[in-house]
């Protein structure tokens, strides 16, 4: 198993999940060997895909205005993701362990994200 | 040698070939295994494109010698903007170009803009920054 989503919840500007990547994760897997690491692009590839499987008629994600990794996270990490819609086609992201940001930035749609 | 320039290794390590290189900038290729988490029945997610795209700039510092660690000491992705999607996905286990230059750089941390794909078929392209340690 790649991640777990723990949990999904509709907020009242948008969504928040709980994920877990453990450390069998093949994400964490040579990345890298004396001091896992979960890669950028695998937390965001979890955002995206969390909110694809949960979200009926979710625009195809287009790309990405700005995105800072704050902090490393580690294997078997809790992470918490908030999605804040922003304008058509804008998503905010926000990644927390614990009460630190670990990364944060703006998504871009195609389209509209839709309300819950 | 590619091994000797990044510490990704198996699954994670993405680059194949170094193409060419200067002072500011480097192709190279690149593939995805089947066996990629980022993989789906042959298919690969094209948001990877910048985690390729970051080997691709830790390589050119490999080979320039710029770091101020030695040669495949992590780099870390610290920032990615302007990263436009051209496609959704791309073919797992094939080769495709990703050429990077460097914008700036300021101690340890340099910019960097990125092309994935061939020049007539982009699959992604922006910029991000790495920190290395």
């Amino acid at each position: 198993m790649r991640y777990e989503c723990e949990s999904f919840a509709t907020t009242d500007s948008g969504y928040e999940a709980r994920i877990r990547v453990g450390a069998a994760s093949a994400f964490f897997r040579g990345h890298f060997e004396s001091a896992p690491v979960l890669p950028g692009v695998a937390l965001l590839s979890i955002a995206r895909e969390v909110l694809a499987r949960r979200v009926r008629g979710l625009p195809t994600l287009t790309g990405v205005a700005a995105l800072r990794f704050r902090k490393p996270i580690g294997p078997g990490e809790r992470v918490t993701l908030e999605f804040t819609r922003k304008g058509p086609g804008q998503l905010d992201l926000a990644a927390h362990v614990a009460e630190t940001l670990v990364a944060d930035g703006r998504l871009r749609y195609a389209g509209e994200v839709p309300r819950a | 040698m590619l091994e000797t320039l990044l510490p990704h290794r198996g699954d994670a390590l993405f680059l194949r070939d170094i193409v060419t290189h200067d002072a500011t900038s480097l192709c190279a290729l690149a593939s995805v295994p089947r066996s990629s988490a980022y993989a789906d029945d042959g298919a690969v997610d094209a948001l990877l494109a910048f985690e390729i795209a970051a080997q691709a700039a830790a390589a050119h510092g490999g080979l320039s010698g710029a770091g101020t660690a030695p040669a495949a000491a992590p780099g870390f992705l610290v920032g990615v903007k302007a990263l436009e999607l051209v496609a959704a996905t791309f073919p797992a286990e094939r080769k495709v170009p990703v050429r990077v230059r460097l914008l700036g750089r300021a101690q340890q941390l340099a910019s960097w803009s990125f092309e994935f794909g061939e020049p007539t078929a982009v699959i992604a392209r922006g910029e991000f920054s790495v920190w290395t340690a």
